[in-house]
């Protein structure tokens, strides 16, 4: 990340910071989709969590660290959308997926599902740490760090995520919670 | 399925299908909500107090209490120190009826509170005489912190309506809202702000010195670093704040 960019952001530039957005909104939107399992959703969270950092910059003693405090930036963000979208969670429902299986042929579709299924009532915090480990490939010590939170806590909800998943899969068993209940 | 690096594959693999773009209409609407929105000044002080804790501020408090109490015992009878109530004070009536917490918030009358207006030449040139600061500190404490690069005057103002302290700044008449939080007062000398949003909600404190319309706050404890130093300096320490009628 350019450090002379979010130096100048922070100082009340508008045009560095929408350079900055464009180098990290396809990041952050990718990880809000796979926390909150909703394409409207995690393109509110996007949008509030963008004006929010702009509005808290300035608070930001180190440029450094601009990604890992825009990455909590946005979780926050997905924590308030989640709790908004449950309003409506009656409508959600899960997409099918077209002919995807895993590398090596251990999931198939029904899986995908049961991965979709289980991921939904995983509580958003564990959905937060879990995709901030497996998808961006964060360390749980950095991952406590960007969250806030101790690193303990972050082990503990990536272990309880990854238990959901895992038997998900493994049990193979039908709907455990339906449908209109699992967001 | 039965290890966890085969878990952890298949978890990526999982993961790894969905979109990966941002809708370009998603951020262009944040860009454009960004045109008309201002920035958050880092002159909010509460944050700078980090060892200012529940822990501390109770101390704090049992010395106060310990102090005010017996310097009541001893006062004069014209004391101008110690705030009468609001419903005593001849200043005008709060502009918003009081919280449910009234009894908390009492010892200030609800209203905005003013101070001076300072010629940013000033602080620059206070900042830049300041030789604990390095160039690079004394750049973030003038464009961060206080947003006065090319301003000529800068004057901050309380807020104190329905139990939320809200800390901003002018410059050159464009205002900007600082942090703020929920406040009480531990005694009629002692103001608490909670600041909110704040990363473990950290707790300041002021003792409070009220003479009709006029405030003035003194931040309880040493400033965290020579930064939050100035801003104490210019942000409580410019003259009394004086109630907007």
């Amino acid at each position: 990340m350019d450090r002379d960019l979010v130096e100048r952001a922070r100082g009340g530039d508008r045009d560095a910071f929408a350079s900055l957005v464009h180098q990290v909104s396809d990041t952050l939107f990718a990880v809000a989709q796979r926390i909150l399992r909703d394409r409207g959703l995690a393109e509110d969270a996007l949008q509030n969590a963008l004006v929010t950092a702009w509005r808290q910059l300035p608070h930001l003693r180190e440029p450094e660290r601009f990604e890992a405090w825009i990455h909590r930036i946005l979780v926050n963000a997905c924590y308030a959308e989640s709790r908004r979208g449950r309003r409506w969670a009656v409508n959600v429902r899960v997409l099918p997926t077209h002919g995807l299986t895993s590398p090596d042929g251990s999931v198939d579709l029904a899986d995908r599902d049961e991965l979709e299924r289980a991921f939904r009532r995983v509580p958003v915090e564990q959905r937060s740490v879990f995709v901030l480990h497996h998808y961006l490939g964060l360390p749980l010590v950095e991952i406590a760090e960007t969250l806030g939170i101790p690193a303990g806590t972050a082990r503990s909800r990536l272990h309880y995520a990854t238990r959901a998943l895992r038997s998900a899969i493994e049990a193979d068993a039908g709907p455990v919670v339906e449908e209109g209940r699992l967001a | 399925m039965s290890d966890d690096r085969s878990f952890d594959r298949i978890a990526r693999w999982w993961l790894e299908t969905g979109p990966t773009e941002a809708p370009q209409r998603v951020v262009d609407d944040a860009l454009l909500a960004v045109q008309t929105t201002s920035q958050e000044r880092d002159f909010a002080v509460p944050r700078r107090l980090p060892t200012m804790n529940v822990r501390l501020a109770a101390f704090a408090a049992v010395v106060v209490l310990a102090v005010g109490g017996t310097a009541y015992l001893l006062r004069p009878s014209d004391s101008t120190v110690a705030t009468p109530p609001p419903s005593a004070s001849p200043s005008p009536a709060p502009r918003s009826a009081p919280p449910a917490s009234a009894g908390a918030t009492a010892p200030i009358p609800e209203g905005s509170y003013v101070g001076p207006k300072i010629q940013a030449a000033d602080i620059i040139a206070y900042v830049n005489a300041d030789t604990k600061l390095t160039a690079k500190q004394k750049t973030f404490v003038i464009d961060s912190m206080f947003g006065i690069t090319k301003a000529r005057t800068w004057a901050a103002s309380l807020e104190f309506n329905a139990g939320k302290m809200t800390q901003r700044q002018s410059v050159d008449g464009e205002v900007s809202v600082g942090s703020g939080g929920a406040y009480s007062f531990l005694d009629s000398h002692t103001l608490v702000v909670k600041e909110d949003g704040c990363n473990g909600c950290y707790l300041a404190g002021f003792t409070v010195s009220r003479v009709g319309d006029s405030l003035t706050l003194t931040p309880i404890g040493p400033p965290a670093d020579e930064s939050d130093a100035i801003a104490l300096k210019y942000l409580f320490g410019s003259g009394p704040f004086t109630r907007e009628p």
